[in-house]
C-alpha cells in the first residue's frame, strides 16, 4: 500500500474580493474579515495515478446579518459565494513527511442571496433590494433566494505536511480567475442585476487539515 | 432543543459503533495482532474504528512496557514506503507540475508587470 488512495480534507481560505455590490451601500451588514477575506473549504480527494488526485473541494465565503432596509422590515440578510473546484493535482515527496503538490482546476462559481423576511412584507423588501441594483419590481410567488453561476479556473500550488501517514497539513496558495457578471442573476426565473463583486483576478491562500480513508 | 436530540442520536450511533474498540479492556497489548497487521500493511488501508483501536493498543502496549521503537519503526517504515513510491514524478505529472508553476509565474509576475 501507498499513501491514502482517498482522503477528505476541511481548511480555512484567505482572498481578498473587492464586493463593491456590497460595500457602496451602507444597508448591507458591515464588512468584516470573516465575511469578506474567510473562506471556509472542505473536499475529497481519489488518487487515480502514481503522482496524481482528483477530486472536489469547495470554498464558501458566507455573510449574514440584519439589512437596514428603510421603508422594509429589516430582513436578515444571508449571502454565500461559493468557489467549487474540480481539481486535478500531482505531487511528490521531497522528505519522506513532506510534499509538494500542484494543482489545476476549473471553477464552478455560485454565489447566493437569500432574505429571511415576513410573508407580508417579503414583496417590500425584496423590491427594496433589488432596486438597489437597478432592478425594477419583480413578481415574487414565495419568498426566494437570488442566485448566479459562473465559470473560472484557478491554479494552486502547496506543501504538506504528514503528521500521521494517514494525516496531513496542507498549505496552499495560488491565484483564481473568475469570469463573474453582475447580469447574470435570477431570481425564481427572472434575469436580474445582481451585486458588482470585483472577483476576477485573486490570489488565494489556504491551510487544509488531511485525512486519508483509505 | 434539535441540536441537544441531534448530538444524542450522534453519541448512541457513535457508541455503538465504537463502543466494542473504545471501551473494552486490552489482553496482553504489546502482542495483540493488530500490531503485526499494522507492521505489514501500514496504517493507511486501516479502517477508522482499527486505526482508534490500534492508538489504543499502542497506549496500553506503552503502560506496560513495551518499547516505543517498536512503533516508531512501523511509522518510519511507512513513510519510507511512500517516500519511495511518490519521490520521482511519473508520466505526465511532471509536465502537469511544470503547467501549474507556469500559470503561477504568468499570474503573479507577468500579470502583476503588466498591472504596473
Amino acid at each position: 500500500m501507498a499513501q491514502p488512495k482517498l482522503a477528505i480534507e476541511i481548511g480555512a481560505g484567505l482572498y481578498e474580493p473587492v464586493l463593491s455590490g456590497f460595500d457602496d451601500n451602507n444597508q448591507f451588514p458591515v464588512a468584516k474579515f470573516w465575511n469578506r477575506n474567510l473562506l471556509t473549504n472542505y473536499g475529497i480527494y481519489y488518487q487515480f495515478f502514481y503522482n496524481a488526485r482528483i477530486g472536489y473541494s469547495s470554498y464558501t465565503s458566507w455573510a449574514g446579518g440584519e439589512l437596514n432596509n428603510e421603508g422594509g422590515s429589516r430582513p436578515i440578510f444571508f449571502r454565500s459565494i461559493s468557489y467549487r473546484m474540480f481539481p486535478i493535482e500531482t505531487y511528490f515527496r521531497y522528505k519522506p513527511k513532506i510534499e509538494f503538490n500542484f494543482t489545476l482546476t476549473p471553477i464552478w462559481g455560485r454565489s447566493k442571496i437569500q432574505l429571511n423576511t415576513r410573508l407580508n412584507d417579503s414583496g417590500d423588501d425584496w423590491d427594496i433590494l433589488l432596486g438597489i441594483y437597478g432592478n425594477n419590481s419583480v413578481d415574487l410567488a414565495t419568498m426566494g433566494s437570488m442566485k448566479s453561476d459562473w465559470l473560472g479556473y484557478s491554479g494552486q500550488l502547496g506543501i504538506r505536511y504528514y503528521i500521521k501517514p494517514y494525516l496531513g497539513l496542507d498549505f496552499k496558495f495560488g491565484f483564481m480567475n473568475n469570469y463573474y457578471s453582475e447580469k447574470k442573476w435570477r431570481l425564481q426565473g427572472n434575469k436580474i442585476l445582481g451585486p458588482v463583486y470585483e472577483i476576477s483576478k485573486l490570489p488565494i491562500f489556504a491551510f487544509k487539515i488531511v485525512y486519508g480513508l483509505k | 432543543m434539535t441540536y441537544f436530540r441531534i448530538t444524542i442520536v450522534i453519541f448512541v450511533l457513535m457508541s455503538s459503533l465504537f463502543a466494542e474498540h473504545m471501551f473494552s479492556k486490552i489482553q496482553n497489548p504489546c502482542d495483540d495482532p493488530i500490531i503485526s497487521k499494522v507492521r505489514k500493511n501500514g496504517m493507511v488501508p486501516m479502517s477508522l474504528k482499527e486505526r482508534i483501536y490500534f492508538i489504543r493498543v499502542k497506549r496500553a502496549c506503552l503502560n506496560a512496557g513495551g518499547s516505543e521503537e517498536v512503533f516508531a519503526q512501523i511509522e518510519l517504515k511507512e513513510y519510507n514506503r511512500d517516500f519511495g513510491k511518490a519521490r520521482e514524478m511519473s508520466s505526465w505529472t511532471s509536465t502537469f507540475s511544470y503547467s501549474v508553476i507556469v500559470a503561477l509565474f504568468y499570474y503573479f509576475v507577468l500579470g502583476h508587470m503588466a498591472d504596473v
